[in-house]
């Protein structure tokens, strides 16, 4: 018989970095197809605005393909990361869709996992309707006590369900391979709200196993 | 001709819009929609009015096909899409038309001349085939269980659930807080009913999510032993046949 010992962390360090490369796949298709479509158009009618797309679209992919494991980054890094992939949905879903960043400067250097902010973003998106009569719009603040707030106007579609989705549960374990403090999740009146801890700059993973 | 898009994004829209009249400056865009609310409002009143829809999957409100659960439309169809597995072969077996987004004027001249070629053959029952195709290639699974405790009834997200496991012929589902609640459902049933990138039928006793597995032992040459939270009373053991689906479904 193998000892607990010699069996530890290798299976679920498998787990962890299959499901980051998951992660990471779900993000392309969709969105890039989207993404050229709205280009394809905006390029006779604002070449402009197409210029900076494009930017923002090479700095989505850029950070996509820098984040080789999931290991954690600074708030500023993916606040940058959240910028432009909202620019994005912004121009896609004009007058229908809004990300407000409202992050205090002081907690920039605080960490978190990659892509935390933008599955948060899409989250909003796949589970709530939007129109120019009723924008939905995403707010992603700090709060003093080091946490983050990622919150929307709850909007929900009939399809897909309103349960917890594979994004959000995904963060949810994600984070609970690093840290003890849960991320939770709320409806608050009118607001659906996550709220993520922020770990210190030179945070050492937990021994989750 | 007379043309109707449905779609949410205003700029595709647009663009769609200028390859049609680039395609043929004769054809006339009655409306750009966004939202199947307001579809099945023009629909209603002025379908007899078209001749041809481009139909986006996803729109402001919900999926294009809810416009079918509300009317009968008589109407051909064009989806669009930006990416879909699932649509692209459910369009193949039924040779009904869509287009890729972003939409190239090649892409859209060779669906609009062999939507022409088709129309006489085209039917209200290919509709319905596609239809189906695409909902059976798209499962639904449970979201949520309703429980009885006393004399309350509520409900448990599946996403509460840490694992069920079966005692004497009843089954039992255990909330990651550590609820042990009696459902109605054989563990048979439930591994059909719950999506399988979530759940591991560990053996007959078991069915485990993922995130209640803390931790996986190597129990001897052809076992391995699960540690669950919350704890169950017997231990969690999976047998040698199951060795590689279970590993298979964690590095998925």
């Amino acid at each position: 018989m193998i000892s607990m010992s010699d069996s530890k962390d290798i299976l679920p360090n498998v787990h962890f970095q299959a499901q980051f490369a998951a992660l990471k796949n779900q993000v392309s298709p969709h969105f890039l197809f989207n993404s050229l479509s709205v280009l394809s158009s905006l390029v006779r009618k604002d070449p402009d605005l197409s210029e900076q797309f494009i930017d923002h679209m090479a700095r989505v992919y850029r950070y996509l393909l820098e984040q080789k494991d999931d290991q954690l980054v600074t708030l500023g890094m993916e606040l940058d990361f959240a910028r432009s992939y909202a620019f994005i949905q912004e121009v896609r879903f004009a007058r229908k869709f809004k990300v407000l960043f409202q992050c205090d400067e002081s907690a920039t250097k605080r960490t978190l996992l990659p892509f935390t902010l933008q599955l948060l973003i899409e989250n909003a998106i796949r589970h709530n309707r939007m129109s120019a009569s009723e924008p939905l719009t995403v707010t992603i603040s700090t709060r003093t006590d080091g946490q983050l707030v990622v919150s929307n106007n709850l909007q929900i579609r009939t399809v897909p369900d309103r349960t917890i989705p594979q994004g959000l549960s995904s963060i949810c374990q994600r984070y609970e391979m690093y840290t003890d403090q849960v991320v939770s999740v709320e409806e608050i009146a009118d607001q659906f709200q996550v709220t993520v801890p922020l770990l210190p700059p030179n945070y050492e993973r937990a021994e989750a196993f | 001709m007379n043309v109707l898009i449905i779609e949410d994004e205003d700029l595709t829209a647009e663009r769609l819009e200028s390859l049609l009249l680039r395609y043929d400056s004769g054809i006339q865009v009655l409306d750009k929609i966004p939202s199947v609310r307001e579809a099945i409002e023009f629909l209603q009143n002025r379908a007899q009015e078209l001749d041809l829809v481009f139909m986006d999957i996803h729109l402001e409100d919900d999926l294009c096909f809810r416009i079918f659960d509300q009317i009968n439309l008589q109407v051909p169809i064009i989806f669009t899409t930006a990416f879909d597995e699932y649509m692209i072969r459910a369009f193949r077996v039924n040779s009904i038309d869509y287009l890729l987004k972003p939409v190239s004027l090649e892409g859209l001249t060779a669906a609009i001349d062999k939507f022409k070629s088709m129309k006489r053959q085209f039917s209200k029952a290919d509709l319905d085939t596609l239809l189906m195709a695409i909902g059976q290639n798209k499962p639904e699974y449970k979201t949520r269980f309703m429980v009885t405790v006393g004399t309350r009834i509520r409900t448990i997200e599946v996403a509460e659930v840490a694992y069920f496991f079966s005692e004497e012929k009843v089954t039992f589902m255990v909330t990651q807080d550590g609820q042990r609640l009696p459902i109605d459902y054989s563990l048979d049933k439930l591994t059909t009913m719950l999506n399988p990138d979530d759940f591991f039928r560990a053996n007959r006793q078991f069915l485990v999510s993922l995130s209640c597995i803390k931790n996986i032992h190597t129990y001897s040459q052809s076992k391995l032993k699960l540690e669950l939270a919350p704890a169950p009373k017997p231990e969690v053991f999976i047998g040698k046949e199951k060795i590689t689906p279970f590993k298979s479904w964690l590095d998925k």
